[in-house]
């Protein structure tokens, strides 16, 4: 792959934060199997295409990535393409770089890191461990000496409600701690996650009832919470044309016409819903057709083709 | 699918987000009911439809599923986590004050509703009073909705870390050690909790010792269930189900869950692959291109090329293999579940004869 021309200003096109050049977010979200982790993948093919560097974080107790496009993918990144990086955050990793940096008692660093303590501590307060990765995501943002030298970080973020449970844990928290550091830092993220210069969401959805239903309301339920409207994708599309011939129930096509026949008033149907949403999703409701391939690396490849054929795209 | 039915009083259904857990676990309690079993169907947040078609959309308790005529019964009840924690509260607090302390601690009120693994907990303490109960020849459990399948085995680990007694007593200021090692013990606790309270404020570790203090109650009857279900999952009368569908991740998902699943001594009996490909598509060539000849007659000529595309994709999907033992395979269906008659359509797709 040859460096494009407009790789040295993709830097200029990062955020300006308090006098320092941070790195974007783009969450990437949506229920269960409409293929938020290959959206998420193709969204930092897009983002390295237009000669952004990426990080691509995928969070959770194992990786997506790593035996799918055949990567040792760990808290460190690893290298997928020249300018996309993987890693994968996990909570007990995040949550002993926030201990770590702010105890400077060992002993006290050492009864809080221990395994016991530290597990009954995440469960008795889970809202601690969202805390940690939304802390280790929005470092570079509150610290001066927090480095990541990346123009976006695209995160293949937890489904639906898991998703709404971390970007509520900073609100939650700085009602219970009323002082503190922690009060401070849990503050400064609920700003962070408002500021449409630093975040983007976005929410994937299949043209099936269930799944738009959750994205609508999912849709509003962001906006409520951050301000930000989120980008609407609809997954797995089948082009078809506007009507379907009737067919004769004999004929050896039948099966295959009513199948599209309900896909396409089911695609319809959905397509109208997130329309609907009106104010609750930022700009058109993007359409990604069903690539009918099964291999990973050029699936990916073709959905990132999707992604930057729409207008708005990698700003 | 029969043999597994015939021969478990419990079936356990995993599985990661979106691949139809929720209307399987429903349709094998169908299937069950028609081969002659009086089976309860647990499930936790269903969706709308399927709780109106089960009855359970508006009720607490255990319902017999309207518009049934089986053999067999069919029940169906969801879980409630918040509820059942509040049953394990009132049977255990010294006093009304306090429960009322706890249910209003903010920290109680995150992990009766959201804590992960509290919905695994409570699945799991509700299975095992309705397995034990007489009250039913089968019970299959809908697992709570999870990234991966393997999420609900490592639930009762999270719990019990919460309900350890050593922590609790750290909370409580108690010591259960003698001399010098109760002394040592004090100690690291005090600097523990003054490190927390410099990161936290002192209104949270407040609120945290409250939250320990207040579960101290519960907590040996909480450790008492998360043990005897956990026995009773590894009983071999305990059938695992893993709901999963044909794409190269969720493959290879399922393939580390089985690994697991028999490392920690647990029966998969079964892997089901939901909606692998369209009920239209054929292996064979001939009535493949007689689909097409048909089309291009008509003078459907982007139907014919559309439907060449997704034939390829699907014989290519067709031929993903994974490396699991009994596999069953079920074909998208080309309308939306919905309501008692289309589960029955996929029971009978689980269970031919039933």
């Amino acid at each position: 792959m040859t460096r494009r021309k407009s790789a040295p200003n993709a830097a200029d096109s990062r955020p300006t934060l308090d006098g320092r050049k941070v790195h974007r977010i783009v969450f990437v979200t949506g229920k269960g199997g409409v293929g938020k982790s290959a959206v998420a993948a193709a969204t930092a093919l897009q983002l390295a295409r237009a000669g952004k560097t990426v990080l691509l974080v995928e969070l959770g107790s194992r990786s997506f990535y790593g035996p799918l496009l055949g990567l040792a993918v760990g808290a460190d990144a690893v290298r997928w393409t020249p300018r996309i990086g993987i890693a994968r955050w996990d909570i007990e990793s995040a949550l002993r770089d926030y201990v770590a940096h702010y105890l400077v008692f060992k002993a006290a660093a050492d009864w809080l890191l221990n395994y016991t303590v530290m597990k009954a501590l995440m469960a008795a307060a889970p809202s601690l461990a969202e805390l940690a990765i939304l802390g280790k995501l929005t470092g570079p943002m509150r610290h001066g000496w927090y480095k990541r030298d990346v123009d976006v970080v695209v995160v293949d973020a937890y489904s639906t409600g898991q998703f709404m449970a971390l970007l509520r844990a900073p609100r939650g928290i700085s009602q219970t701690a009323a002082s503190g550091p922690m009060r401070r830092h849990t503050v400064a993220m609920t700003a962070l996650l408002s500021e449409p210069a630093i975040c983007e969401y976005r929410l994937v959805t299949l043209a099936e009832e269930m799944p738009t239903a959750e994205a609508c309301e999912m849709a509003r339920d962001l906006r409520a919470e951050t301000g930000i409207a989120p980008r609407i994708y609809c997954n797995r599309l089948i082009d078809l044309p506007p009507r379907l011939p009737a067919w004769p129930v004999e004929d050896p096509a039948a099966a295959f016409v009513q199948h599209m026949a309900c896909v396409a008033a089911r695609q319809r149907e959905s397509l109208r819903a997130l329309q609907a949403l009106g104010d609750a999703r930022d700009g058109p409701v993007r359409q990604l057709p069903l690539i009918p391939v099964t291999d990973a690396q050029r699936l990916l490849e073709a959905l990132a083709d999707a992604l930057g054929a729409d207008p708005g795209a990698a700003q | 699918m029969r043999a597994v039915i015939e021969s478990h009083r419990v079936i356990v259904c995993a599985g990661s987000g979106g691949v139809g857990k929720t209307t399987i676990s429903a349709a094998l309690g169908v299937a069950a009911a028609k081969m002659g079993k009086r089976v309860l169907v647990l499930t936790i947040d269903p969706a709308r439809r399927l709780a109106t078609a089960l009855g359970i959309a508006n009720s607490a308790d255990d319902v017999r599923v309207p518009g049934q005529q089986y053999r067999g019964q069919l029940w169906a009840g969801t879980i409630a986590p918040a509820r059942i924690f509040a049953e394990y509260i009132e049977r255990h607090a010294r006093d009304r004050k306090t429960a009322e302390r706890l249910f209003n601690n903010s920290l109680y009120q995150q992990m009766s509703t959201t804590l992960s693994g509290s919905q695994e907990f409570t699945s799991l303490s509700k299975l095992h009073d309705a397995a034990t109960s007489g009250d039913y020849d089968l019970v299959i459990l809908d697992t709570p909705p999870a990234a991966h399948a393997v999420d609900f085995l490592r639930a009762p680990e999270r719990l019990n870390a919460v309900f350890d007694s050593a922590i609790i007593s750290l909370f409580m200021g108690r010591t259960t050690g003698l001399g010098l090692v109760a002394t040592a013990w004090k100690q690291g606790v005090m600097v523990f909790l003054q490190a927390l309270t410099r990161l936290t404020g002192s209104a949270f570790v407040a609120t945290l010792s409250d939250f320990f203090s207040a579960i101290d109650a519960i907590a040996p009857d909480i450790r008492e269930t998360n043990l005897r279900a956990q026995q009773l999952l590894l009983d071999p009368s305990v059938a695992f189900v893993l709901v999963s569908s044909l794409d190269l991740a969720k493959i290879q998902e399922g393939e580390a869950f089985q690994d697991e699943l028999a490392r920690a001594g647990f029966h998969l009996r079964k892997v089901i692959v939901n909606r692998a490909w369209p009920q239209w598509t054929q292996d064979d060539a001939a009535p493949r291109s007689a689909v097409r000849k048909s089309l291009l007659t008509r003078g459907e000529r982007k139907l014919a090329e559309l439907h060449a595309a997704l034939s390829d994709y699907y014989a290519a999907r067709r031929s993903l293999h994974p490396r699991v033992a009994d596999l069953l395979i079920l074909p998208e269906m080309v309308e939306e579940i919905v309501g008692l008659a289309a589960l029955e359509h996929v029971a009978t797709r689980l269970v031919p004869d039933a």
